[in-house]
């Protein structure tokens, strides 16, 4: 594609420049014919600003601006990880008794995030809804929403909240399931219990 | 709290906005070179790009005399012509004078736009003029194929207290009452890649008037005094040094519109700015790498830009306490040494 900008005040050789490059599908090449230092120096900007790549051409009065469309410029968003279709099942707010199992709890889901994949669910049922909506487990439940940023599923169990007397706006994270999703991913994926 | 009526659209008629519009400083010198106005009362003239000119009438009494037009910098009519009118008259202030009487110097382009947009604008010069004790006394205005309107105005000083811009003495302080990146911005709000809220925050900045500023370096003894437009910061700056003494710029402490550093990174600078950084080539010394965003906001040709004044040092910290008074953003900016070279050096 080949544009012509000659004669034009800025802003309008930037925008016509901006505007062509969004026409155009990853790898084109747009040429800018330009014949002012100003437009060159915008268009070039601008171009690279974008993360293309620009040559540049000068043949008597007319300046011809080369664009190769690369990559966008903003940064990737992170490859999400690969989730296995596994379910982590919690029955409770720690993994054995006491202090330590609180500890081992936080611990574990913590390291889950370093795995190269993920679980698909983590389902939170009896005193496991503890640790999704109660503050005294706010380590556990920023991990948690880092899990549920990188695309792994979080329930809790609604029936267990309201044995607790837990108001399912408490919720910090995820979503509040039911019996019967949770016994289909119970059924349909693999099941670690912590 | 300001907000902006765009309905006109007022920016996206011309080619370039606001004194990017300006002809580039080299080639406006080359022209107004071949003038000759000798008169004995003639106190300021075409010599040593002054923003006024001067004319003694009695020992008590001289006019101070000044016209500018600048093509439309934002889309509303009325805010339009607040910011063309307070642009007009920082000539007045920048020499020291208060501004009497003004006169519409007005292109319509009435092709696009209707007659309530021109009188939206005239309502608008009017209320900056009214603002400062000035009265508007009549105009002139012509069909054109873009919109331009300013003022021809006049104001009064005394002879013996005219300032005039490339007097400041060693030892020196200069302040800038207002942040830079006008052009920059201006273009961005032709382009419409500016939020409204950055927009409305660029117009209240384009409208304020110098008038007060003016009154401040004036009370505080100021040696030089000149407002800063088309040629930017440094072309305004390198005016005043006159080549005689060295401005040493303090580049962090110079204010600006953060916003314009967006602008600058996408290729969103007037042409002007770009034929101020030649013009100024051999005349400023970057004594450090500031990168090529903020080195264009020291070079961005400014509409109803501030004053920059040069004051002795006490006196200018006086001027800044006294514009934090009136809520008027003043910074030391620079410091006047003897010649060391360059016009300019950026530290």
């Amino acid at each position: 594609m080949r544009i012509d900008c000659k004669d034009l005040a800025c802003p309008e050789p930037v925008l016509r420049t901006k505007k062509a490059l969004e026409s155009l599908g990853e790898d084109a090449i747009l040429e800018v014919e330009l014949n002012s230092v100003s437009s060159v120096e915008n268009c070039k900007r601008f171009a690279m600003n974008q993360g293309c790549d620009v040559r540049i051409e000068t043949e008597g009065e007319t300046t011809l601006l080369t664009i190769i469309k690369g990559y966008p410029c903003e940064i990737a968003p992170q490859p999400k990880r690969a989730t296995l279709p596994k379910t982590i099942f919690v029955k409770s707010d720690r993994v054995g008794s006491g202090e330590l199992g609180a500890q081992l709890m936080l611990g574990f889901l913590k390291t889950t995030l370093e795995l190269d994949a993920l679980p698909q669910n983590i389902i939170f049922v009896n005193e496991g809804v503890l640790l999704t909506t109660q503050e005294e487990h706010r380590a556990v439940i920023d991990v948690l929403k880092t899990l549920g940023e990188r695309g792994v599923a979080i329930y809790s169990c609604g029936l267990c909240m309201n044995f607790f007397n837990i108001p399912h706006e408490a919720l910090q994270v995820g979503q509040v399931g039911n019996a019967y999703d949770t016994m289909r991913l119970l059924m349909e994926t693999d099941v670690v219990s912590l | 709290m300001l907000t902006l009526n765009n309905e006109a659209k007022l920016t996206k008629y011309v080619r370039a906005s606001g004194c990017a519009a300006k002809l580039a400083p080299g080639s406006l010198g080359d022209a107004t070179c071949h003038l000759k106005s000798f008169h004995t009362d003639l106190l300021v003239g075409f010599e040593g790009n002054e923003d006024a000119g001067v004319y003694r009438v009695n020992d008590a009494l001289a006019i101070v005399q000044t016209v500018d037009f600048i093509t439309p910098v934002v889309d509303d009519p009325f805010v339009y012509g607040q910011i063309a009118a307070a642009n007009s008259l920082s000539d007045v202030f920048a020499m020291g004078a208060d501004a009497k009487t003004a006169l519409n110097v007005v292109g319509f382009d009435g092709k696009h736009h209707g007659r309530e947009v021109l009188v939206e604008i005239l309502r608008g010069g009017e209320s900056k003029a009214h603002e400062c004790g000035a009265v508007i006394v009549g105009g002139h205005t012509i069909e054109a194929l873009e919109m331009t309107y300013g003022l021809s105005a006049t104001g009064y000083v005394h002879p013996a207290k005219v300032l005039r811009n490339n007097t400041p003495k060693i030892g020196d302080v200069v302040i800038l009452t207002k942040p830079l990146g006008m052009g920059m911005l201006i273009t961005g709000i032709k382009a419409d890649l500016l939020t409204d809220d950055t927009a409305r925050r660029v117009a209240e900045n384009l409208r304020t008037l110098n008038y007060k500023a003016s009154l401040i370096a004036r009370a505080c003894n100021a040696h030089a005094c000149t407002d800063v437009t088309g040629f930017g910061f440094l072309g305004h700056l390198q005016e005043m040094s006159a080549g005689n003494v060295t401005m040493r710029v303090d580049a962090d402490a110079v204010p600006f519109f953060a916003e314009a550093l967006e602008m600058a990174a996408m290729g969103i600078i007037p042409a002007g700015s770009y034929a101020n950084r030649d013009f100024l080539q051999e005349k400023v010394r970057f004594a450090r790498e500031l990168g090529f965003e903020r080195e264009m906001v020291l070079f961005d040709a400014q509409t109803s830009g501030g004053l920059l004044i040069a004051a002795e040092e006490k006196d200018a910290l006086e001027m800044l306490r006294r514009c934090g008074d009136e809520g008027i953003p003043a910074k030391a900016v620079a410091q006047v040494v003897a010649h060391e070279g360059h016009d300019i050096i950026v530290g």
